[in-house]
C-alpha cells in the first residue's frame, strides 16, 4: 500500500506501507513451520532543486516478531550523476554505505562512465568487527559512427574476502540494420 | 582486511571531482517574439505552415526553420519602426532567437515525404496556440506511434545521437529501487524506450552483479535500445553484492526470490551438505541455539526464535527440495499424539491446511515426518482425526 503527494511542483514525498508473508515455496519442509509476518512502514522525499539536480531522502523500518530494522538513505542527482549514502541497523545488519555514479558525454562520440561504492558492514550479531567493501569501475564508449561502438571498462573490488580483484571488459557492437519499403 | 580511511578520502574526492564534471545544465531558448499560431493558421489569415517554416527542405534536426523577418515582411510591414513592438516584445533585445542545438537524428524532409504525414501528424495542435515561445516539438509518445520497429525502428539510437543523457528525469535518485512500485501502479510508460529484454536484463536471475543500481542509466553500454546489456558483470546489483546481499536478504530490501529460485540458485554456495565446517555460521553455535535449549516443551530455544522470524533466511540454505534432513532430524512425529516430539506446526495450521493434499497424494509433504500408523502398528497420522484403525 502505497501515496504519493506532488506537494508542489518540486516536492514529491510518498509513503509506503507493506505486509510481508514468509516467500517459502509450499513444497518446502519448511513452509509447515510457525512462522511470522513482518510489515514495512516506509517514507520518501524528492525535492527537485532545477531540471539538473534533485535531493532525495528516505527511511523505512521493518518490524519483526520480536526486532526490528532501520534503512535510511541521502542521495543527491546532479546532471547525470548521483552520489548517495546509506545507513542501517537493526536485525538486518548495520551497514554504511557511499555510492556514486558519474556519466558524461566527452565529445558526441566518447562517453565515459565512472561508479564507485565503499560500505563498512556487520551481518550478524556476533560479528566483533565490521567487514569492508569497495567496488569501482571506469569506463569508455566510443561511437565512431551510429552503428558501430566500442566499450571498454575497468572494474576493481575489494572487500573482506578479495585484497583485490581487478578486471578489464572490452566490447564491440556493430548495428546491422537497413529500413525496408 | 582494507585501510579504510585512505581508501575513503580518495573515494569522495574522486566522488567530488565527478559531480563537478558531470553538473552541466542546459540553456532554455529565448522567446521574445510575439506569434499568435491560432490566428495566422486560422479562418482570418489561412496561411500552410510552409509559408513561414521551410521545413519541406530541411535534412537536419539543428537547421533553424524560424522565419527570417524578411519572411514576415512578406505581409507585415517590417520598415515601419512604429510597428516593432506589435511582434518584438522586448525593444531592448532584438537579437535572433537561440536555436538550441538537437541531438536528434530528423530529417523533416524525409518525414514529410513518407504518404499521409503532414506537419500536423506531429505538431498537432498548432492552429489552437496562442502564445508564442517555448517549444512546439512533439513529445516522443507521438514519435513512437510510428517508430514501433514496424513502420519505422524503435531503437534508440535510430535518433538519438546522445545515448549517455538520455534518462529521463523520473529515473532520478533510488529508481532502480522504485521503479517495480511504478510499474505495479501502471504510473510508468517504460514501453516508451524499453523492451521486455530490458527487464529480463535484472529480472532473469542470471546475472551477478552491477556497480550501481542507483541510476539505472547504462546508456554507455547500450549500442541499441534492444541489446540493453551491460558489460558482463553488469546487471541488479553492485559488484561486492555476492558479500554484501545478506544486507539486503535480512533486511527484506529486495525480494530475492522475485527473481532467483531458492532451492537452486542460493544452493550454489550455501549448501550445508558441501562443507559443513565452511559454511556453518558462526551464529548457529551456542548452547541456546537449539540442540541442548530447543528440548521438547522449552520454545526451541534461539533457532526457533529466528525461523519464526525470518524463515526465508533459513531456505537461503535448508530449502533443497527435500535433500536437507537438517529440520527433520528432530521435528518428527516419532510418537503421534503423545506431545513427545518438538513443535512443529503453528496455531491456526491446521484450519490453514483444510483437506491437505495427503488424502490424495502419496507424495505429499505432510509424509516427510508423518506415518500412517504408530510406532506400535496402531493409529499414526490418520487416527488423529479418524481415531485407531
Amino acid at each position: 500500500m502505497s501515496a504519493e503527494v506532488r506537494a508542489t511542483p518540486d516536492l514529491r514525498i510518498s509513503a509506503e506501507f507493506v505486509h510481508r508473508e514468509p516467500d517459502l515455496s509450499l513444497n518446502s519442509i519448511l513452509s509447515v513451520f510457525e512462522v511470522s509476518s513482518n510489515q514495512e512502514v516506509g517514507g520518501r522525499v524528492y525535492y527537485r532543486l532545477n531540471p539538473q539536480a534533485g535531493i532525495s531522502a528516505s527511511a523505512a523500518r521493518v518490524i519483526y516478531d520480536g526486532d526490528s530494522t532501520w534503512r535510511v538513505g541521502l542521495g543527491v542527482t546532479l546532471g547525470n550523476a548521483y552520489v548517495g549514502y546509506s545507513r542501517r541497523i537493526g536485525y538486518g545488519g548495520q551497514n554504511d554505505a557511499f555510492s556514486a555514479m558519474a556519466q558524461h558525454a566527452l565529445t558526441p562520440r566518447l562517453t565515459l562512465k565512472a561508479d564507485g561504492s565503499i560500505s563498512g558492514y556487520r551481518v550478524y550479531e556476533d560479528q566483533a568487527a565490521r567487514d569492508r567493501a569497495l567496488a569501482a569501475s571506469l569506463g569508455a564508449t566510443y561511437r565512431p559512427q551510429r552503428k558501430l561502438s566500442f566499450s571498454l571498462e575497468g572494474q576493481v573490488l575489494r572487500n573482506a574476502y578479495y585484497a583485490r580483484d581487478f578486471r578489464l571488459f572490452f566490447r564491440a557492437s556493430m548495428w546491422f540494420f537497413k529500413r525496408g519499403q | 582486511m582494507m585501510r579504510g580511511g585512505s581508501w575513503f578520502l580518495k573515494f569522495t574526492g574522486l566522488t567530488g571531482l565527478a559531480l563537478v564534471w558531470a553538473g552541466l545544465a542546459g540553456s532554455a531558448p529565448s522567446t521574445a517574439i510575439r506569434f499568435n499560431h491560432q490566428f495566422h493558421l486560422g479562418e482570418d489569415v489561412e496561411l500552410e505552415c510552409s509559408a513561414c517554416h521551410a521545413a519541406g527542405e530541411s535534412q537536419a534536426s539543428g537547421d533553424r526553420l524560424l522565419p527570417t523577418m524578411e519572411v514576415c515582411g512578406e505581409c507585415h510591414d517590417v520598415e515601419d519602426d512604429e510597428g516593432c513592438a506589435m511582434c518584438h516584445a522586448d525593444m531592448d533585445n532584438l537579437e535572433a532567437i537561440d536555436v538550441p542545438p538537437r541531438e536528434i537524428v530528423f530529417s523533416h524532409q524525409a518525414h514529410l515525404g513518407y504518404e499521409g504525414t503532414t506537419c500536423q501528424t506531429c505538431h498537432a495542435g498548432m492552429e489552437k496556440v496562442a502564445a508564442s515561445g517555448g517549444t512546439h516539438a512533439p513529445e516522443m509518445a507521438t514519435c513512437m506511434t510510428c517508430h514501433d520497429n514496424t513502420a519505422g525502428p524503435s531503437a534508440c539510437d535510430a535518433c538519438h545521437t546522445d545515448l549517455a543523457h538520455l534518462k529521463p528525469a523520473s529515473h532520478a535518485g533510488e529508481w532502480a529501487r522504485e521503479h517495480g512500485r511504478r510499474v505495479r501502479t501502471g504510473d510508468a510508460a517504460c514501453a516508451t524506450c524499453h523492451t521486455q529484454a530490458a527487464c529480463q536484463e535484472c529480472h532473469e536471475g542470471a546475472k551477478l552483479s552491477v556497480s550501481l543500481p542507483s541510476l539505472g542509466s547504462r546508456g554507455a553500454f547500450a549500442p541499441q535500445s534492444q541489446g540493453d546489456a551491460g558489460l558482463v558483470l553488469k546487471g541488479a546489483h553492485e559488484l561486492n553484492y555476492r558479500f554484501t546481499h545478506a544486507l539486503d536478504a535480512k533486511g527484506k530490501a529486495r525480494r530475492c526470490a522475485g527473481c532467483h529460485d531458492r532451492a537452486t540458485f542460493c544452493i550454489a554456495c550455501h549448501n550445508p551438505d558441501a562443507d559443513a565446517d565452511a559454511f556453518r555460521p558462526a551464529w548457529h553455535n551456542g548452547a541456546d541455539w537449539g540442540a541442548i535449549a530447543g528440548a521438547v516443551g522449552s520454545g526451541g530455544g534461539r533457532h526457533a526464535r529466528l525461523a519464526r522470524r525470518d524463515m526465508e533466511r533459513c531456505a537461503a540454505c535448508h530449502d533443497i527440495q527435500g535433500d536437507d534432513p537438517t529440520c527433520t532430524l528432530c521435528h518428527m512425529d516419532r510418537l503421534p499424539g503423545r506431545g513427545n516430539d518438538p513443535k512443529t506446526h503453528g496455531g491456526r495450521f491446521k484450519s490453514q491446511v483444510g483437506n491437505g493434499d495427503f488424502h490424495d497424494t502419496p507424495n505429499s509433504i505432510c509424509f516427510n515426518c508423518h506415518t500412517l500408523k504408530g510406532p506400535a502398528g496402531g493409529a499414526g497420522f490418520c487416527g488423529y482425526c479418524h481415531g485407531a484403525k
